[in-house]
């Protein structure tokens, strides 16, 4: 299988006057293209740190992150923009939306930055929000939204820009626990049917359980790495 | 245009704050506008005043006669002269002038004067110097050995009108000069410098008693639009020098008169200081809301980085939003404005006590509805509130998603 990610030696540490954090510790990781993986592990374990220096928001200490064959590590902050545009799909635990655009808007969003000629945003947002069961809410402002829809937009606009990989940190972490079922339920869904790779992570067990791959980070290392039936 | 749309809508979302900040460019705005406006206004009025009352809005002269006036700088009103300024459109009237200096003398009293001999009629339809006359007449159409002497000549010599004055001078072929004449009227009152020591005669008088028959010294000219002095006075002089009178030039009166041009230019100066200030309080204004609006949705921004909006984006973003809110102030700013510019045009704000420039007082401040006094304080406002907000913008494009996510 393809690999989308490959993860070498990252190391992070943060820096805080007296203190400092290891908060990876040459961390090791490939993903597959159409995995539908979990980053588990307890507050503290590094869990965000990995996704964001994956992601390319932030830079490691030490190895080096490869995302489709591409050293992101080697990027220059305008490229990694434009790669982050092009290739990855973010979904954040909350305001993850713009405010002041509608949800068929902020699913165009990220397209029209890419320069996706109009029709076809057109058809792509009015296929996706059907998928994500949101069809009639395109003209909605996301504050009257509930929690559990604006994490639905979030997903459609990631996944309308057809990244390589669609990262999620907490999906869930501010939804009641029927809603986070019902959101995972979705993505495994997009997974299954378009072969989008997603990597997420939690710290709530029930979560892990849709994961086919179950990551666990402690203390900046991974613990485990398993792969379920 | 999404990011257009976006800027609109994020004017939309603090109301109260996008109103107060637009309120104070208005107010800024129109506080421009008037002290434009009122600075051309009173300017304009300076002007009417100095050219209205003797220089007239141009003059023709033998070249060099300004730099160095001389008697022998003369030269002959023909009528080919006058039908060539007559076919300028710019030109509304025009008035014919000797110069000299005599002395004057009443009995055993003696004073020294400025002689212009001038054409009655063609004189009262350039300057209001018929007006000034306070005792006696005006000088009559056809030349009769009269004089209009000046409020100062008449009370060192004692010379009522009707008096006999007699002149001494120099003539252009080097004889004396000496003749009588008749006091028909006194020009001003005590308080009016312009005319102090000036004695005026018919033009053919002068010419007569000067031996200068058939030459002038001067034309002064009256133009339709005082606005438009500089290119008129252009014209004219390629007129005439097209109509081959090679050794005239014509001269505005801002070259006619350079000091009180001088004086004029550095009391428009005194307008900068108050838009200065009133620039300042627009733009503290400005940085203050903006920098609040961007402090505010910095998550915002961070997502919108995280997912590849890049840095020149966010910081157009926040600059159109601010150049949005400045071209609304703006509009609102001229309308009310222009409501504010009439009221100074038409009616005028009376000063407390007259305000004297360069010897002439003004009464009323009054604006002038030009041009300027609309898009100066639109570029400046405009350019202001631009320039400002990217000092926030730049914050913003500088946003770090991560710290930005973090801050939850
Ligand atoms: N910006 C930061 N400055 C200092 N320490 C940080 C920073 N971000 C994270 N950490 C520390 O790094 C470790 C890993 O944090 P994080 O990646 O946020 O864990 P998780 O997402 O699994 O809860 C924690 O000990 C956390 O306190
Ligand atoms: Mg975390």
């Amino acid at each position: 299988m393809e690999n989308v990610i490959r993860i070498d030696k990252v190391s992070k540490i943060y820096r805080t006057g007296e203190v400092t954090v290891d908060a990876l510790k040459e961390v090791s990781l490939t993903i597959a293209k159409g995995e539908f993986s979990a980053l588990a592990g307890p507050s503290g374990s590094g869990k965000s740190t990995l996704l964001n220096i994956v992601s390319g928001l932030d830079k490691p200490d030490g190895g080096t992150v490869e995302l489709g064959g591409r050293a992101m590590t080697a990027m220059s902050a305008s490229d990694l923009s434009d790669f982050r545009r092009d290739h990855i799909g973010f979904i954040f635990q909350s305001y993850n939306l713009i405010p002041v655009l509608t949800v068929e808007e902020n699913i165009e969003y990220v397209m029209l930055l890419q320069g996706v000629p109009k029709n076809e945003r057109r058809e792509r947002v009015a296929k996706i929000l059907a998928e994500v069961g949101l069809d009639g809410m395109q003209k909605r402002l996301p504050i009257h939204l509930s929690g559990g829809q604006q994490q639905r937009v979030a997903v459609a606009r990631a996944m309308v820009a057809k990244p390589a990989i669609i990262l999620a940190d907490e999906p869930t972490a501010n939804l009641d626990s029927k809603t986070g079922h019902d959101l995972l339920d979705m993505m495994e869904e997009m997974n299954a049917k378009h072969g989008v790779t997603f990597l997420f992570s939690t710290h709530d067990q029930m979560i892990m359980e849709h994961a086919r791959r179950l990551i666990t980070l402690r203390d900046g290392r991974i613990f485990s790495d398993e792969v379920r039936g | 245009m999404l990011i257009f749309k976006m800027a609109f809508r994020n004017l939309l979302r603090q109301r109260r704050r996008s109103l107060l900040t637009g309120l104070t460019m208005v107010i800024g705005f129109i506080l421009f506008a008037l002290t434009v406006g009122t600075l051309e206004g009173s300017w304009g009025t300076m002007v009417e005043i100095i050219t209205r009352d003797h220089t007239g809005h141009a003059q023709i002269h033998r070249k060099g006669y300004l730099d160095r006036p001389s008697l022998y700088k003369n030269f002959a009103d023909t009528p080919e002269l006058y039908a060539t300024l007559a076919k300028e459109p710019a030109v509304a009237a025009v008035t014919p002038r000797i110069r000299s200096a005599a002395l004057a003398f009443v009995g055993m009293k003696t004073t020294g004067i400025e002689l212009i001999g001038i054409d009655p009629e063609r004189e009262r339809a350039v300057t209001r110097l018929a007006n000034k006359v306070r005792d006696g007449a005006f000088l009559p159409a056809a030349a009769a050995k009269q004089a209009l002497i000046g409020r100062n000549v008449a009370d060192v010599l004692k010379a009522p009108v009707g008096s006999e004055l007699t002149l001494i001078s120099q003539g252009a072929d080097g004889s004396v000069a000496n003749d009588l004449f008749t006091v028909a009227g006194i020009l001003g009152d005590a308080k009016d410098a312009s005319e102090q020591n000036r004695v005026y005669l018919h033009i053919a008088d002068a010419q007569d008693y000067l031996t200068l028959d058939g030459k002038v010294h001067e034309i002064a000219l009256l133009y339709h639009d005082r606005k438009k002095v500089e290119p008129a006075t252009g014209r004219v002089g390629a007129a005439i020098a097209a109509a081959g009178f090679r050794d005239l030039s014509a001269e505005s009166w801002m070259e006619v008169e350079p000091e009180f041009y001088r004086t004029m230019q550095a009391d428009k100066k005194g307008g900068d200081i108050q838009m200065l200030i009133v620039l300042l309080i627009v733009a503290v204004g400005v940085l203050n809301t903006v920098l609040m609006a961007v402090l505010e949705r910095t998550r915002e921004y961070g997502v919108m980085a995280a997912i590849g909006t890049s840095p020149r984006r966010l910081f157009s973003l926040i600059v159109i939003e601010t150049g949005m809110l400045a071209l609304l102030s703006s509009l609102l700013g001229a309308f009310l404005a222009s409501f504010a510019l009439w009221y100074f045009a038409a009616i005028g704000v009376t000063y407390p006590e007259p305000v004297t420039v360069a010897g002439y007082s003004l009464t009323t401040l009054t604006a002038d509805i030009t041009p300027a006094a609309y898009y100066k304080p639109f570029l400046i406002i405009f350019l202001t509130a631009l320039l400002v907000s990217m000092i926030p913008a730049l914050r913003a494009a500088r946003i770090k998603p991560v710290d930005a996510l973090r801050s939850l």
